[in-house]
């Protein structure tokens, strides 16, 4: 029992790993083709291979520890980032059944982790030793901090329509009208704050390439340097789930009757749909200047989710 | 099972909050401050208290501590000589053992609401609270709303000592770039 039970979560996370591997190279391709690039092509056929290529290259290199950094702290920002990042996989429903941890908080437990993934960051700039990754790190801590408001207040006008914390109930509750069509503001919100939660372009400021070098990850080399590529990539799938979980209906069918597809296929439609926006927004959007991204998430975002929350309450209040 | 788990987070919350008060770095006793919410949060769940453990750690681990870290950071308290355990925090922290023995001893047994529901404990919580409770329930959020008022009013001095950037002054792309569209064989004139 407790050994069947293993081995299905070791199996879900090497395909969750593989799922990243590809989702890199996805990526590199999508932007390839909106610049006119070829992108990978040379390692296997159309580039397949490259992912692997990759995985190696990292693997063979030689983890370099600076000379007066904390080493435990040093090595532990990675692991924990990664930790956190595939921890969060065990409340999210696939399928109709398929999920590892029905728990009735489920969408709490998702909370806490997306909170904890500052950790990772804040404790890598800090063990750094490095002027770039401090303040990649500072960065990184207040933008998570700011945006990590607006998405809970994003989740609040869920709750309400749903009436349950667990996350299959959620899907279950989106049976006649996804919620995506009465709150779909709060959908445009959600995407946003998940793009600075991310660290995602037009947000990725704690790691701008042109000020920072690379931000928290700058003394970081070959497989912690990876763990922390991995879990921006696991963070993306996960995020994009929780928007495919709350917003788009889970593993429903948009079109009940007319094409049959088991549900867990639905769902990872509705995640690649979401994932390609991630990409598109990148390859599109230019960075935001440090002073905008903090109006837009006190100024903008915030109020505005807020005063959506209070609607939607009434509207729930009137309509029993 | 659950005694041994008890008791595993029993040890690691008094042994993580020891180590927060004396380790010798600032930075390192916020960790196992940190390290002592998760166990308490633990202990929690083992009530069967979901909402309050992921709300604590939601809360105290993912906006308080992380704020805290923060600061510790920009101030760059690196090293505090002697460690963290000297007088002040001590005393603080014997007084307020003291003001919970008195409590303890003096207080009323008032009978907690004990509500029976089927429904989650989520669900229950909800219900208490805007029942039984809503009173104090009030009168913290505006306790809340205070603080804020007052941290907002500390920062809004007169006189205006810190920068900021005016929105108004900024360079618009507009005066930096034109857009022009020359007719074939003549060029821009300026």
């Amino acid at each position: 029992m407790v050994l069947e039970l293993f081995g299905r979560v070791a199996l879900a996370i090497i395909f969750l790993l593989l799922l990243v591997a590809y989702l890199i190279y996805v990526e590199r391709k999508i932007i390839a083709a909106i610049q006119r690039r070829k992108g990978p092509n040379i390692v296997g056929f159309f580039g397949l291979l490259q992912p692997f290529a990759d995985a190696l290259k990292l693997l063979h290199k030689e983890t370099i520890v600076p000379s007066l950094s904390p080493k435990i702290l040093f090595l532990l920002a990675p692991v924990l980032t990664f930790f956190f990042s595939f921890m969060a996989w065990a409340v999210i429903p696939i399928g109709a059944g398929y999920v590892f941890a029905d728990i009735s908080v489920g969408l709490l437990y998702l909370m806490a982790l997306t909170s904890l993934s500052g950790y990772g960051i804040l404790i890598a700039g800090w063990a750094s030793q490095s002027t770039y990754a401090l303040l990649g790190s500072l960065r990184s801590a207040a933008q998570m901090i700011s945006y990590e408001i607006s998405l809970s207040l994003v989740l609040v006008p869920v709750l309400l329509l749903s009436g349950s914390l667990n996350l299959t109930a959620i899907v279950e509750a989106q049976q006649n009208l996804w919620f995506i069509i009465p709150l779909f503001p709060m959908f445009v919100i959600f995407l946003i704050s998940v793009f600075a939660e991310t660290n995602r372009a037009p947000f990725d400021l704690p790691e701008a390439e042109a000020e920072l070098v690379a931000g928290y990850h700058v003394e970081y080399t070959s497989m912690s340097f990876a763990f922390f590529f991995l879990a921006e990539y696991a963070n993306m799938i996960l995020m994009s789930a929780m928007a495919t979980i709350l917003f788009l209906g889970g593993w429903l069918s948009p079109c009940e009757g007319l094409i049959h597809l088991p549900g867990p296929v639905w769902f990872c439609l509705k995640i690649s749909l979401v994932l390609f926006l991630f990409m598109w927004v990148r390859a599109s959007f230019p960075r935001l200047r440090y002073d905008q991204l903090m109006r837009l998430g006190w100024k903008v975002l915030l109020p505005f989710s807020f005063a959506w929350v209070i609607l939607t309450a009434g509207v729930v209040v009137l309509t029993q | 099972m659950t005694e041994i788990l008890f008791y595993m987070l029993a040890v690691g919350t008094i042994g993580c909050t020891m180590a927060a008060l004396f380790m010798p770095q600032v930075m390192e006793s916020v960790l196992f401050l940190i390290g002592a919410f998760f166990n308490v949060s633990g202990l929690f769940l083992l009530l069967g208290a979901e909402f309050l453990a992921f709300v604590l750690i939601i809360l105290n681990v993912g906006a308080v501590a992380l704020l805290f870290l923060f600061i510790l950071m920009t101030l760059n308290v690196s090293i505090t000589k002697g460690g963290f355990y000297k007088k002040p925090p001590m005393v603080i922290g014997g007084l307020l053992l003291i003001e919970m023995g008195v409590f303890l001893i003096l207080k009323e047994h008032t009978v907690p609401v004990l509500v029976k529901t089927t429904q989650s404990n989520t669900h229950a919580l909800g219900e208490v609270l805007y029942t039984h409770y809503i009173f104090p329930f009030q009168i913290m959020g505006v306790i809340l709303l205070t603080a804020m008022i007052i941290a907002v009013g500390l920062l809004w001095e007169k006189g205006r000592r810190h920068k900021r950037q005016e929105h108004q002054s900024d360079v618009k792309a507009s005066d930096r770039l034109t857009l022009t569209n020359p007719e074939r064989g003549k060029g821009i004139k300026r």
